[in-house]
């Protein structure tokens, strides 16, 4: 069966300036080689540590190169073998742009970056998909890269990073959404960029210590934006978008909706343009990716999780490749029924992005020519 | 419930628009919250699935009937008979 992959890391395979310097204009590629200190471009970091092996697959090193930067490699371990149908590129250095102080460069570093993406990857493999990335610092800017790019075929997603400076459903973003439905693009957000530069701390109490904290707090921030754009009416005011989070958990979804319902039968009145239960806008037009999948105790448990979760409609199956923490398609999950698990790593991806079967004979025989093994 | 106060409620509507409306149809829960239609004993949030038990409710004339556990309401000169 093949199978769609919903975050996976593509990278820079020497300095981010050299590859990124022809899309970025003159005046800004000219700024950073006078004028940024350290002689490469700066983004700023969160100062953690990561994964072993620099934080990816001790495999997934290519000739030259870091992880994620070698196409030939990415084929090998990742779209061959496990028959990806499509995989989502959400990149990794650049993801960072929301937090810089200076909304103009990072636009300009935005723009350069889908154009890189559009011409060194889109366009070199037809399961390929990528997401444009936007500066949300200033919203116009944001919503005229959508329109520059977000028509292009190849383009599935928007995204930001989960650091932010205001809750996602403020109304500071809501043109951003407008632009989304208009080119029926999910609103998508990738962990990152929490409590760095511009970004507000990680968490209420502040950044905690370590890298292994900073993985578990991430839910957190994901809680904040999805109860932001529910209660704003962000559901109601643009009833054909979908929001995608990435990388930050799933498990915690449904007891944090059984308290949200509970609390907006009381509340209702407060927010009266939320006219349904908050769990059911949820069902409808939220989507989580699947990495780092939850492993409860015990592991059967993870059933009750999914289905508490409407897993046959809102979890989209990702490896985060090549990552360290990478989830392989084949022994991630437990053993699940064959209709649930065609959901989770296909059929909800191909819907939530608008894209078509690249292999028409898979519509019609859904279990033909499994290439994926049940793992446990 | 009987302790709820009577009110209307802000209807839905439009992101960022508030409209009252409903006065004196709706009873709040004095616990929670919840608004209820007097008439029907129906939630305003989910009518069809979560309401409270309702009585037939009669205004009748004024008898002197031991059998009868009586409230002190208002009414216009006769009893408020519920019918449980």
């Amino acid at each position: 069966m093949p199978i769609i992959d919903c975050d996976v890391h593509n990278r820079f395979k020497g300095r981010i300036l050299d590859e990124l310097g022809p899309y970025l204009p003159r005046a800004f590629r000219e700024n950073i080689e006078e004028f940024a200190e350290t002689g490469a471009m700066p983004l700023p970091s969160a100062g953690y540590l990561n994964g072993s092996n620099l934080g990816y697959r001790a495999d997934s090193w290519p000739a030259s190169g870091p992880p994620g930067s070698d196409l030939d490699l990415m084929r090998a371990q990742l779209l061959d073998v496990y028959n990806v149908e499509y995989a989502i590129l959400l990149g990794q250095e650049l993801r960072i742009v929301g937090a810089l102080p200076d909304a103009d460069y990072a636009a300009a570093l935005a723009s350069a970056y889908n154009d890189y993406l559009i011409e060194r990857w889109l366009s070199q493999d037809p399961r390929l998909k990528g997401a444009v990335l936007i500066a949300p610092q200033d919203v116009r800017a944001a919503v005229k890269e959508i329109e520059r790019v977000g028509g292009h075929p190849d383009m599935v997603e928007v995204l930001v990073s989960n650091g932010a400076r205001l809750p996602y459903g403020n109304r500071y973003y809501h043109p951003i959404f407008e632009a989304c439905e208009a080119f029926g693009l999910p609103f998508g957000l990738h962990t990152g960029s929490e409590g760095v530069g511009i970004n507000l701390s990680l968490t209420v109490a502040g950044s905690v210590s370590y890298y292994v904290e900073n993985r578990q707090v991430r839910p957190q921030g994901y809680m904040t934006h999805l109860t932001s754009l529910i209660f704003e009416g962000v559901f109601e005011k643009f009833p054909r978008l979908r929001v995608v989070f990435a990388e930050g958990g799933y498990a915690w979804l449904a007891p944090f909706l059984w308290r949200l319902d509970a609390d907006w039968r009381a509340l209702r009145r407060q927010t009266p343009w939320v006219k349904r239960p908050p769990s059911e806008y949820v069902w409808e037009h939220v989507r989580f990716t699947s990495q780092p999948l939850e492993e409860p105790e015990p592991p059967s448990a993870l059933l009750d999780v999914l289905a508490w979760n409407h897993a046959d409609r809102t979890l989209v199956f990702s490896s985060d490749y090549a990552h360290w923490d990478f989830d392989s398609p084949v022994d991630a999950f437990p053993r699940l029924p064959d209709p649930l698990r065609r959901r989770i790593f296909y059929d909800n991806a191909l819907e939530l992005f608008g894209l078509s079967p690249r292999r028409p004979a898979h519509a019609g025989r859904p279990t033909e020519g499994t290439g994926i093994v049940h793992g446990h | 419930l009987c302790l709820g106060r009577i009110k209307g409620t802000i209807l839905p509507g439009a992101p960022y628009e508030y409209v009252y409306g409903r006065d004196q149809e709706i009873i709040r829960c004095p616990w929670h919250g919840w608004e209820f239609e007097i008439a029907t004993g129906r939630t305003y949030f989910n009518p069809h699935r979560i309401r409270v038990r309702t009585y037939e409710v009669t205004v009748e004339p004024a008898v002197d009937d031991v059998r009868l556990e009586t409230f002190d309401v208002t009414t216009e000169g006769d009893l408020v008979v519920l019918h449980a």
